[in-house]
């Protein structure tokens, strides 16, 4: 698989490509404020200097972290960066990178850190930084292997101590990729665990997946370990082993096949730390203390003493680090366990048909654990549930490492009036409470059931599980919880309107001005709450003010506005957005639901993402302009159009040229392409329209607006992005309906068409129409003008000698009213005209 | 045995079925008589629709596919094609414009007569006339009152030849074939004159509508009656006139006993053994997929060790690079397909294992029986559990039982069932309750979307609904391909299929894995092409095909490198191209070693070894062409040197897509494309180094023909190079002009072809 001796010749040939490929990386940099940061791993109670390679970094003042432990501490302009093929300095532009000083506590969690870089004009993409227990060393030879200086090949492998962490980099070229090489000294029966980071550390800035693989050969020259995919880490491969001779062992790194991708990094865990694939059980009740047995992944097994806190908080926080809450000495990226308000149950063998199902004693909530042993076993078990009773049941197994594709089902046991049968394979987003696309954001945990049991009778109910392929093993292990449900709502980034996905996953609000964002709104799995919805903000920052509609069913999203002083402090934050029931009797949890894409692979899929709770917030420098909508006088009628008009402040010198966009508008309300308000000029007037089918009814609006041209549009790096306090629109019904006649003219002489008026609503002044789709040849000779109560109005035509015969259809009329000093267009109509031949020709 | 002793009279008379019962067949025949004649004498006798009516469609062409058995039908009348839905056809006839076709007031008058006879305007013309039989019989059963069958009417159970081989012992002869038709009431009937004939030679012996087959040429041939849903073959020998002596040439293995014994039977000399050169060549191509190097040309010419060829087979066998002639064989019967590409169910990371796993397994040589097993049971993760990625490449999109029920055949038993999807088969014994029965065994299969959006996870469903039967919608139950039912109950289906399909004593399986590496090293299967086995496509050497697929299955285990080693080591393998006047027409019998154009990977391979060129390819870190896991379309530089030879697309599961016909195409690129002249004009290394090694040109020149040709050069072709080079001192010229010889060398046709 790993073949290495090609990379002599190709590597050679591939330097000048490589060369060349140098100012492309610079270009792309361009379109990041923050493109990435390497190293990526740093140990426990060390200061780790990084670099952020992006742009407009100058004036970069700031790291905003997601959990405590670590700290900047230095933020230093740096003027060259290591090639990034050959190492050697390569100048850069001021600004497009920076050191950083990283301050990593002596008692930071291990595991993953994400962060964003605060800009005095930006918050930065996020980033992730990890930590690790071991020592750091850094690949010799980095770079393109040439010569003497390299490692890809076993002649030129570099020591490295045992218990330790590479950082390691794979230049990928047109032909073959990076493989590296390292030495570890091994004595006889030590263990070895070798463990890869790289998917995870997360590449959607240099546009592919990585697909890492590892081969360990012994002083001999025996291969005793390879993987490339591991059942824990998904991309990132592990493999752990006893050394079965003493000396110098070679472990191959690199990706495992021809890529297309571009650079890749990773960090490589070698070490004798013990290396859990999967335990049973997977979970515990609050308090308990529990005997876990344990599959490690040199294929031994072992046990392991847990003892449970006794409080568990809502969402994910249930699920706890193993080293947490075991005697497993800490590992990077240890296993997780289920921790439940609810007691366990243990499979007792000799349950695999539904007449002898295993019998649950005790009322719902339980746990359910148990393995999957044979080829094609079920195992079944019985409980009894109530008519009313709602339970989330949620089976955990790939999602905790289990090499088990679980399947499972309820069906009403023998004398149970039910007829409802459930079965389910795999699960939604939803059923864990975070958004995403269902084939964007495929992680294994997805393969694990999710469903929601409703029995709508009393009595007993028999619940089946079996692997999809039939596949079996002790380590096919299950948890299968029946949880109580509770109603739940979340919340994320609604997608952009014109992209810039990446830049405005953040908030970032200028002093003195205001910042929008709408937001998705999501129902928790298994809720069916759709009154209407509030918003609360918690952990905003001195002199900054929150505003946010209430939500009613009928909008698209949920906006929240967000302003700062022009005195407040420069400063990040991370925000929490909890939405509630408006009535403040219905009991729901709330959270926001946030990924954030890490890596994209071919085809723009991004199966690994990060998940927060927060969100990174940011109060930036003064912007050079903005903006406000005024007030409409009148409103929007169905079937009409309606300017609105936007002003513009300009701040200091800048005259360039506005951009702005609708942020968002109620269904059946729709909007003109992005309006460019000119340089130099202040007033522009943004057109939206309703159809027939737009609901009446009051609603806020706001616009955001960026410069025109300076920035990048697709990340929206280099922009300033302000949005308009809100102003209100209400749709209403329309003025007035036309009903056209049927009509019948002649070449070469006059007609009419004639339309009978039915008013719905008043209006001062006087309107005017036209006709709208007027086959060629006719024409109408004068607008006319129509006052409110006019029950009929006479549309003069004039018909060419040369005018087409026939008859046409879809005659429409524009009437334009003037209502409050504001221009309404409104349409109507649908008329009929036929033209015949002059007569007598 | 005489030719006149073989004439066999056709009985020409209609007479319903009779019974035969055992010991009383003369009475029973005249039984049969006295029946025929009181049916002749206008008695009443029942005509049976099936049995009776549709033979008659069949014979007449009403129900062939360019007449109304095509699926739209003819002129508004539609029959089923070959009448494989008697029920359907019936409905037709009476049910489906009562009145219009059949008259049963007037039986004469109805429509199905007037136009069969041509009172009527019927676009097939006359088929047949008011005094015939076929007019007679329909006419008898419309008297009757066009009755459908009963449900206990007896139903054809098989027909066979009477005889099923026959040697004619000079052209000029022939042969009245007789068919027989058993049926399940115990009946036997003469069918001949129902029948539907074909030949598979028509040049040697021509059968036609009568049975008459008639000796034109020497040759061999079969010929075929179909009737009801039933084909047979009959194998057919003309020899040539004349003496003939078998010189009784020496056998290595039992290959050769079988090789010669047929080309004794057909009086066909066999070539001489081929040079140890020409064996070289030819064995190390087809074992590695390279060309002998100078050093090994040397050591094996030098060798005068009696056993050094056998030995150099063993020792190739043993390089990785016969496993991966094989892996480049699999991938392309099993699709490998490498767009990353979610909505196909493809990827290049799952393409990657996919082969690799495959690689592995051919060098490690793992069982084909084993290897099958473990494609047909392939479940889990197509990026981590290769096997499953049957399930992936050769069912791309969503999964298709349809798809995965034919090319499953088509892959392990060189079946082609898919006339069966819409009809019986018209050439083969397959019916369409063999088709659905078989597509059963894939009914179960799901795919899902793993843990991206490149994985997907394949697995079995084991209470899926068999397939139904798109007439009558009825659950077809699992069935083998000729085989009996199997109890899949819990069980995952394509588990119970692999283990019959696998299982020694099948057949199906043994003979075309046999016949594939047969075809790898003759360039044309025992029965050609390997993956169309049917009885009208039967093997040219059945005794052969038998014995190699016994061995294979029985004695080694499906150890495929020990069938191989026999092949190699045979004298059939290693007789020369060279013909003689007996063999030169024959082409499937393997009297004489055929030239066979290398593979597109393999040339180009050739073509860089034969070089010492370094060809990088682009987006690919194979060092050759024949491990690109995924074809040459990737290397873009050379994608066009790979279609143009003929390299698989991979588009179906047909072992005819690695097309090796050579063609103008070809012929025109070598010469003028840039394959060959980019790698002399960059890698001028070569001719430099046998510059700097020999004073002269000869030695250069041999040591062009061992680099390309594996043979010295002879004395007149030395002689002839050696004129048309310049008389020059100077190095550039004589490079120059050294490197038009290797450009001529590379453009022969003997470099092209392995031989």
């Amino acid at each position: 698989m790993l073949n290495l001796k090609l990379v002599k010749t190709c590597y050679r040939l591939a330097i000048l490509a490589l060369l060349c490929g140098v100012a492309q990386s610079a270009r792309a940099a361009e379109q990041y404020t923050a493109d990435f940061v390497l190293p990526q791993l740093g140990q426990r109670g060390t200061t780790v200097t990084v670099r952020v390679e992006g742009s407009r970094l100058q004036t970069a003042e700031e790291v905003l972290f997601y959990r405590e432990g670590i700290r900047c501490t230095a933020i230093r302009q740096l003027n060259t960066v290591p090639h990034p093929h050959n190492g050697t300095p390569l100048k850069v532009e001021p600004g497009k990178a920076i050191e950083l000083d990283f301050e990593i506590a002596a008692d930071a969690p291990l595991g993953e850190y994400y962060l964003r870089l605060r800009t005095k004009q930006k918050l930065s993409e996020m980033l992730s930084f990890w930590v690790t227990p071991f020592p750091v060393v850094p690949e010799e030879h980095a770079f393109v292997d040439i010569g003497e200086t390299r490692n890809d090949l076993p002649e030129y492998a570099q020591t490295i101590p045992f218990n330790c962490t590479v950082s390691g980099f794979g230049s990928s070229n047109e032909r073959a990729n990076d493989w590296d090489v390292y030495r570890v000294a091994l004595k006889k029966d030590q263990r070895c665990t070798c463990q890869i980071i790289s998917a995870r550390l997360g590449t959607i800035h240099y546009g592919g997946l990585t697909d890492m693989a590892i081969e360990v050969r012994s002083p001999s020259g025996k291969r005793v370990a390879r993987n490339n995919r591991s059942s824990l880490f998904a991309h990132d491969p592990a493999v752990s082993f006893i050394a079965p001779e003493a000396g110098d062992y070679l472990i191959t790194v690199g990706q495992q096949m021809d890529s297309e991708i571009r650079n890749i990094h990773y960090g490589l865990h070698v070490g004798d730390f013990p290396r859990p694939t999967i335990t049973f059980p997977l979970g515990g009740q609050l308090g308990d203390e529990l005997d876990l047995d344990v599959f490690y992944l040199d294929g031994s097994r072992g046990k392991l003493k847990a003892t449970l806190s006794k409080e568990v908080t809502a969402f994910e926080k249930s699920m706890v680090e193993l080293t947490e809450i075991s005697n497993l000495p800490e590992i990077p990226s240890p296993n997780r366990f289920q921790v439940a308000a609810f007691p366990n149950v243990y499979e007792v063998e000799g349950h695999s048909k539904p007449e002898n199902a295993q019998t649950i004693d005790q009322h719902l909530p339980v746990a359910l654990n148990g393995i999957i042993k044979t080829e094609g076993e079920k195992d079944w078990y019985q409980f009894s549930a109530k008519k009313g009773e709602r339970y989330r049941v949620r089976v955990y197994a790939q999602t905790l490492g289990s090499k088990l594709d679980p399947f499972v089902w309820i069906r009403p046991a023998e004398g149970n009036p039910s007829r409802k049968v459930y079965e389910q394979d795999d699960s939604l987003w939803d059923g864990h409470d975070w958004e995403g696309h269902h084939y964007r954001h495929q992680v294994k945990d997805r393969l694990d059931p999710i469903f929601m049991f409703e029995p709508d009778a009393d009595g007993d109910y028999l619940l089946g599980i079996a692997d999809t392929r039939r596949e079996s093993g002790e380590d096919f292990i299950y948890r299968v919880e029946l949880q109580p449900h509770h109603d739940s709502l979340f919340l994320y980034y609604k997608d952009y309107p014109s992209g810039s996905s990446v830049e405005r996953d953040v908030i970032g609000v200028h002093r003195g001005a205001t910042q929008t964002r709408p937001f998705a709104i999501m129902n928790g799995f298994g809720s069916q709450y759709d009154g209407p919805i509030r918003l609360e903000v918690r952990g905003l920052p001195p002199g900054v003010e929150f505003d946010s509609p209430i939500f009613t069913k009928n909008d698209p999203v949920i906006m929240a506005t967000f302003r700062a002083s022009a005195d407040a402090k420069l400063q990040t934050a991370l925000l929490e957005l909890i939405p509630h029931a408006v009535d403040e009797n219905v009991n729901l949890l709330g959270a926001v639901a946030q990924t954030h894409a890490s890596n994209a692979q071919r085809g723009g899929y991004s199966p690994l993402f990060n998940k927060t709770r927060k969100l990174g917030f940011a109060i930036l420098e003064e912007a050079p302009f903005d903006i406000s909508i005024d007030e409409p006088g009148i409103g929007l009628a169905k079937n009409a159009e309606l300017d609105l008009k936007v002003n513009v402040r300009r701040k200091g010198d800048f005259t360039g040229a506005i951009y702005l966009e609708m942020d968002w508008l109620p269904q059946g309300v729709t909007k003109q392409p992005p309006l460019i308000i000119p340089e130099g000029e202040d007033v522009g007037y943004y057109k939206i329209s309703a159809t027939s089918q737009a609901a009446t009814g009051k609603y806020r609006l706001t616009i955001t607006a960026r410069e025109n041209e300076g920035g990048d549009p697709r990340s929206g790096v280099g922009f300033h992005y302000i949005g308009s306090p809100f102003i209100s629109v209400e749709v209403t019904e329309p003025y007035l309906q036309i009903e056209l006649q049927r009509a019948a003219v002649e070449q070469g002489k006059r007609g009419e068409l004639v339309g009978k008026i039915r008013h719905l609503r008043k209006f001062s002044g006087v309107a005017t129409a036209r006709l709208l789709r007027l086959p060629n040849g006719v024409s109408l000779i004068e607008e006319p003008a129509i006052k409110y109560g006019q029950e009929s109005v006479v549309f003069p035509l004039k018909i060419e000698a040369d005018a087409l015969t026939g008859q046409y259809k879809e005659i429409a009329c524009d009437v334009k009213i003037t209502d409050e000093g504001q221009d309404i267009h409104q349409q109507s109509g649908s008329g009929v005209i036929r033209v015949d031949e002059k007569k007598g020709s | 045995m005489k030719m006149s002793s073989n004439i066999v009279e056709t009985f020409r008379s209609y007479r319903r079925p009779t019974v035969v019962h055992r010991g009383l067949a003369i009475a029973a025949t005249l039984l049969a008589w006295l029946s025929f004649e009181a049916s002749a004498l206008g008695e009443e006798t029942h005509v049976s629709f099936k049995n009776d009516v549709m033979p008659v469609f069949m014979k007449s062409g009403c129900n062939a596919g360019d007449c109304h058995g095509s699926s739209r039908g003819q002129d508004g009348f539609r029959l089923s094609l070959f009448g494989y839905d008697p029920e359907g056809d019936y409905y037709r006839l009476l049910e489906e414009y009562p009145g219009r076709r059949i008259n049963r007031a007037e039986p004469e008058k109805s429509l199905l007569l007037e136009k069969a006879t041509g009172n009527v305007s019927h676009t097939g013309g006359e088929l047949f006339t008011v005094d015939s039989e076929s007019y007679r019989i329909i006419l008898e059963w419309l008297n009757q009152g066009a009755p459908h069958d009963p449900d206990e009417a007896p139903l054809v159970t098989g027909i066979r030849f009477q005889i099923d081989k026959h040697k004619f012992e000079r052209p000029g002869s022939s042969l009245a074939a007789k068919v027989t038709a058993t049926y399940t009431d115990g009946s036997e009937r003469d069918i001949t004159r129902w029948c539907l004939f074909m030949g598979s030679n028509d040049s040697v012996a021509p059968i036609d509508d009568a049975g008459v087959i008639e000796a034109k040429k020497a040759g061999g041939a079969h010929v075929f009656a179909r009737f009801d849903k039933f084909t047979v073959g009959m194998e057919v020998t003309v020899l040539p006139e004349g003496e003939f002596d078998w010189p009784d040439p020496p056998t290595n293995n039992y290959i050769d006993e079988l090789v010669f014994a047929k080309l004794q039977d057909m009086r066909i000399l066999p070539s001489e053994l081929c040079s140890d050169d020409q064996f070289l060549r030819r064995v190390t191509i087809d074992l590695t997929g390279a060309l002998p190097t100078p050093d090994e040309y040397a050591a094996f010419m030098a060798s005068d060790d009696a056993d050094k060829r056998t030995k150099l087979i063993d020792e190739l066998m043993s390089r990785d690079a016969f496993g991966e002639v094989w892996a480049a064989r699999w991938g392309e019967w099993l699709r490998i397909f490498t767009d990353t590409n979610p909505e196909k169910g493809t990827a290049m990371l799952a393409g990657w294992n996919y082969y690799h796993w495959i690689r592995e397994q051919m060098i490690e040589n793992t069982r084909l029986d084993e290897f099958a097993r473990q494609l047909l049971s392939g479940n889990g993760s197509n990026l981590t559990s290769p096997p499953s990625n049957y399930y992936t490449m050769i069912s791309q999109g969503k999964v298709d039982p349809v798809r995965l029920s034919e090319d499953t055949a088509q892959i392990f038993m060189g079946i082609r069932t898919q006339c069966a999807q819409c009809h019986n088969h018209p050439f083969d014994r397959w019916t369409m309750d063999d088709y659905y029965a078989f597509q059963s065994f894939f009914m179960g299969v799901r795919r899902k979307h793993g843990s991206e959006a490149r994985e997907y996870f394949t697995f079995v469903d084991v209470d899926a609904e068999p397939a139904s039967h798109p007439i009558d919608g009825r659950p077809m139950a699992h069935k083998f391909l000729g085989g009996k039912y199997a109890d899949v109950e819990d069980k995952d289906a394509r588990k119970v299929l692999a283990n019959w399909l696998t299982a020694p004593g099948n057949t199906l399986f043994r003979e075309n894995m046999a016949n594939r590496i047969w075809a790898h090293f003759f360039g044309k299967g025992i029965i050609d092409p390997v993956d169309d086995v049917r009885i009208s496509n039967p093997p040219s050497n059945g005794p052969l095909m038998t014995e190699l697929g016994r061995r294979l299955a029985q004695d080694y285990a499906y150890d495929q490198k020990k069938l191989i080693r026999d092949i190699c080591s045979s004298r059939t393998y290693q007789l020369a191209a060279t013909t003689n006047s007996s063999n030169k027409q024959d082409e499937r019998l393997f009297s004489h070693s055929s030239l066979r154009r290398m593979r597109a990977d393999v040339f180009f391979d050739c073509l860089t070894q034969a070089l010492e060129y370094k060809h990088n390819f682009r987006r690919s870190s194979a060092d050759r062409a024949l491990v690109m896991f995924e074809g040459g379309w990737r290397d873009n530089f050379n994608a066009y040197f790979f279609r143009t030879f003929g390299q698989a697309k991979r588009e179906s599961v047909c072992a005819c897509e690695d097309q090796t016909e050579a063609n103008l195409s070809q012929a025109l690129h070598l010469i003028n494309g840039k394959t060959i002249d980019d790698a002399l004009r960059r890698n001028p290394k070569l001719i430099p180094s046998l510059l700097d090694h020999h004073d002269t040109d000869g030695p250069i020149i041999e040591a062009l023909f061992i680099r390309t040709l594996a043979r010295k050069p002879s004395e007149k072709e030395l002689q002839g190079i050696l004129r048309s080079l310049p008389e020059t001192a100077d190095r550039q010229t004589r490079h120059q002009a050294l490197n038009n010889v290797l450009w001529g060398l590379l453009n022969s046709s003997e470099f092209m072809f392995n031989h």
